[in-house]
């Protein structure tokens, strides 16, 4: 005999009272939140799920009632469930359902227990209003194999269907010759024991399982299956009978994606993946996803060292490898490199690696040492490391750093490396680019004479509007290479870290300047204008003081050993065009020095009308632009750049004739200077760069002052000798293009 | 036929002797099992059920009996006019009494009734209509929301 448990349950005083004491003020008592509450839940349960769930906030009594919800998803109902967060349920038509969607993922409100999902009762899976269905995804619903096996049987036309977190599935066969199936997923069902598949159309298999569960999986008839991805134990049925290797069944010829996620246990290393070779051939796999999920140094280089190899050998299609890495430490991110060095050494050139990383970036100082290597014998690491706050800008536009790796002098060789540069938002907020030297990816056209050691710019989000970066430079160089101006060069104030920082907050206010007193009219593109143009006439003094001078541009006149340059500019046809570059000491402060260089060029020229300036807010950069009425030339323009920050200043000018004025500044829009194709086109500055030299920046003793000029002749004239051209070069550095009479 | 003019006698909390025909009784999960287990041939006490809620099942049982043959739009018609004659207050003892004879059709019918009028309402209007007493903070109340702000969604 079966009682109803619920009248058991209240006891029989309490009762009556309950059922009596109506009589009299029938209309005011609750009666209804009185009911047991398995009769509530019942009437729930008649209710839509939302419209159940709404009652919640009757009172406490109804609060945790509607997890108990076990009604029939009424699809007739309503179509109000589409926007459920927590418990979705999506329907592509009220009467014939397409997809199904259920998370019951426990809410933090109710405190549910893991036991306390809501299951799925068989009357569902059996009922007609599910036979359209063609995707089922249970999330954190408690279904039975038996259940899901119903459903397949009920809904001939499922392609889909994705079941996790169900603590109640033991056992899945996913069977049937007329199964239209296309994906699987299984994923975290704690007491799974077993997946056995015969689906003829199954084109995606994904497993997830508990790390130390070991399931059982019967891949049997799988003919189009070619997306494969699994993570934790595995215990497939196999033609060897290696422990843990690439399941035999799975190592069909159709594969095309294969993704493997490998546990970390300290016993089982790399055996997990790759330790048995594999026999049969990926003969068809074109993507390959390891994911470490708790990433162990040891493991890394088994499966580099040993066993990658083999592993690719196996894979002749195999285009794309992915590596996919959770790392704790920041002292992982060299390995990171290594191993992907590694890689690209062992594997041909078009295999593209991906490593994704996420370094702890707690403390600078554990994530300095982690650059720290070795350098080799006569060599020696030039190492720095520093950082800044960059205001107005969020940390995910700060990809593009860019920063030139010479000084301005002759005197100093250039210092060139071909490096590979990345960047990649590693975890929410930070973003790192990292350079690695492409020798080390053994690349035999790579120019180098000193090498890039896995340096790189880590840059995270400070507030919401700011940016930090770190900078971190690491270079290895010869270590012999003493000149007499060494000195700079080894205080590591040429190349350090600090000067990348101070370069680019330098770079970005510039970019930021403005007129604060107009003259004349300008164009609102002005501006972008100027800076292009004078950013191409620093690149054009570079280009004139750098070891080895672009050839197509520059042809050197005058021998290497000669303190002073002589180059014809190829860029200029119409005139012979040449340029002096000398490079020389003055027992001077830098500061000092840069005020006497200036006020003589104003004392060369009468009155110098300035018609406007264009600076940065801190003045570290001024553009200016002069007019001078001179009687043989009429009224001519200069265009003048005074930058400087504590590792050199440049005070670079150029002639502008009127019309050039006006095209550019004054009315037109477009500018050929914006493209890099014309920046050595008539850009042709004169001046000079002063930098301090020796240690102590701008309050240094002495500094290495280069000039750089411009020197035209008519071609009418003949040949011109370079003898002639060093004589009245190193006359006099006058100012503006001096022209033979 | 002997055996569905056997009569089951029923008696109320309040007293009240019923006769039933065996057929109507054993619309009662309860009782059936009673007479399966041979317990039912004295009369049956009904500690909470007043004869007026009594009548009322053996009412509803006696017409599902008789509605046998009828179709089933008519019989969800009875049903409906059944149970839309019932007030509120009845209502909850049919549920309770329907719950404890084991009368599966008449609870369900009677839960569906009040999640009828439960559906379309606010919870205000739930509130009032049943007498429920918010005893929620209104922080408490917002916060249950604000969790299952999915639900108050009334746009679809």
């Amino acid at each position: 005999m079966v009682l109803p448990s619920t009248i058991e349950r209240m006891p029989k005083k309490k009762f009556r009272k309950y059922l009596y004491n109506s009589e009299h003020d029938g209309n005011s008592i609750d009666r209804l939140s009185g009911l047991p509450q398995d009769l509530l839940v019942r009437i729930l349960s008649s209710l839509s799920l939302k419209e159940a769930v709404r009652t919640c906030v009757l009172s406490r009594r109804w609060r945790d009632l509607c997890q108990f919800f076990s009604g029939s998803l009424n699809f007739d109902a309503s179509k109000t469930l589409k926007s459920d967060p927590k418990k979705l349920l999506k329907e592509r038509d009220v009467k014939k359902c397409e997809r199904l969607e259920l998370d019951f993922e426990p809410c933090r409100l109710n405190h549910r227990r893991d036991s306390e999902n809501y299951r799925l009762g068989h009357k569902f899976s059996s009922s007609s209003e599910t036979r359209f269905l063609t995707g089922l995804c249970l999330k954190h619903v408690n279904v039975s194999g038996r259940i899901l096996e119903s459903f397949l049987s009920n809904c001939p036309l499922l392609e889909t269907l994705h079941v996790s977190h169900s603590e109640e599935l033991t056992h899945i066969s996913v069977c049937g010759s007329s199964l239209r199936l296309k994906y699987l997923h299984v994923s975290f069902c704690k007491c799974i024991k077993s997946i056995e598949v015969c689906a003829p159309n199954l084109v995606t298999f994904e497993h997830r399982g508990e790390e130390n569960m070991t399931v059982h999986i019967d891949l049997k008839y799988v003919p189009h299956l070619c997306d494969v991805s699994y993570a934790g134990q595995w215990d497939f049925p196999r033609v060897n009978d290696r422990a843990k290797s690439i399941p035999s069944c799975l190592a069909t010829s159709q594969l095309v994606n294969l993704s493997i996620s490998i546990p970390y246990t300290p016993r089982s290393r790399s055996r997990s993946v790759v330790n048995s070779p594999i026999q049969p051939k990926f003969s068809n796999l074109r993507c390959l996803t390891l994911e470490f999920l708790k990433f162990h140094l040891p493991i890394l280089h088994t499966v580099t060292f040993v066993n990658a190899c083999q592993l690719f050998t196996h894979m002749p299609l195999l285009h794309k490898f992915k590596v996919e890495l959770e790392a704790v430490e920041a002292h992982i991110l060299t390995e990171v490199e290594e191993f992907q060095s590694v890689i690209w050494a062992v594997f041909t050139p078009y295999f593209r690696t991906w490593i994704r990383a996420k370094p702890g970036l707690g403390n600078l100082d554990n994530l300095v040492n982690a650059f720290r290597t070795p350098p080799l014998t006569g060599k020696k690491i030039e190492f720095s490391v520093a950082s800044a706050l960059i205001p107005d800008i969020p940390a995910s536009e700060m990809h593009g750093v860019y920063a030139e790796i010479q000084l301005p002098t002759t005197l100093v060789p250039t210092r060139y490396f071909e490096f590979l540069r990345y960047g990649k938002e590693i975890m929410d907020g930070v973003h790192i680019i990292v350079g690695v030297t492409s020798h080390c990816f053994g690349d035999p056209y790579a120019r180098y004479n000193s090498e890039k050691r896995p340096s790189g710019v880590i840059i995270r989000e400070y507030g919401r509007k700011d940016c930090e970066i770190i900078w971190i430079e690491n270079v290895e160089v010869e270590e012999t290479r003493e000149t007499m101006y060494s000195s700079i060069i080894n205080s590591n104030l040429a190349y350090n870290a600090d000067r990348w920082i101070s370069t680019l907050l330098w770079k970005l206010k510039r970019d930021r300047s403005c007129f604060p007193g107009l003259k004349i009219d300008v164009h609102p593109r002005a501006g972008s204008f100027l800076l292009a143009l004078t950013q191409a006439m620093k690149r054009f003094f570079m280009e004139c003081v750098s070891q080895h001078p672009d050839e197509v541009a520059l042809t050197i006149a005058t021998s290497d050993a000669d303190p002073i340059r002589i180059m014809y500019n190829q860029t200029l046809t119409e005139r012979i065009a040449l340029v002096g570059v000398n490079s020389f000491r003055v027992q001077a402060k830098p500061l000092s020095f840069r005020a006497s260089a200036n006020s003589e060029i104003d004392e060369v020229h009468e009155e110098p009308e300035q018609l406007f300036t264009f600076a940065s807010d801190d003045k570290s950069n001024i553009i200016s632009l002069h007019k001078r009425n001179t009687e043989q030339q009429g009224t001519s323009y200069c265009l003048q750049e005074v930058s400087m920050d504590k590792y050199c200043s440049f005070i670079l000018s150029k002639t502008m004739p009127e019309d050039l004025l006006n095209f550019h500044i004054v009315c037109r829009e477009e500018s050929i200077y914006e493209t890099s194709d014309h920046r050595m086109a008539n850009v042709t500055p004169s001046g000079f760069a002063i930098m301090p030299d020796g240690p102590g920046g701008l309050q240094s003793d002495a500094s290495l002052v280069t000039f750089l000029m411009q020197l035209d002749y008519d071609p009418l004239e003949g040949d011109v000798h370079v003898d002639t051209v060093r004589k009245r070069f190193s006359r006099g550095f006058e100012y503006d293009h001096p022209r033979v009479e | 036929m002997a055996s569905t003019l056997k009569k089951i006698i029923l008696k109320s909390c309040d007293g009240k002797i019923l006769e039933v025909e065996e057929a109507v009784a054993v619309q009662s999960q309860m009782i059936k099992n009673m007479i399966e287990d041979d317990c039912a041939n004295e009369e049956i006490p009904l500690p909470d059920i007043t004869g007026e809620i009594l009548s009322m099942i053996i009412e509803y049982c006696k017409m599902h009996v008789d509605g046998e043959n009828n179709s089933n739009n008519e019989l969800i018609a009875r049903d409906a006019d059944f149970i839309t004659r019932v007030d509120l207050n009845t209502l909850y003892y049919l549920i309770v009494a329907a719950n404890f004879l084991n009368v599966k059709s008449l609870l369900d019918l009677t839960c569906q009734r009040v999640a009828d009028i439960i559906k379309g309402k606010s919870p205000e209007e739930i509130r009032l209509t049943f007498n429920i007493k918010n005893d929620f903070t209104p922080e408490e109340e917002e916060e249950i929301r604000k969790k299952n702000a999915w639900a108050f969604d009334y746009k679809d």
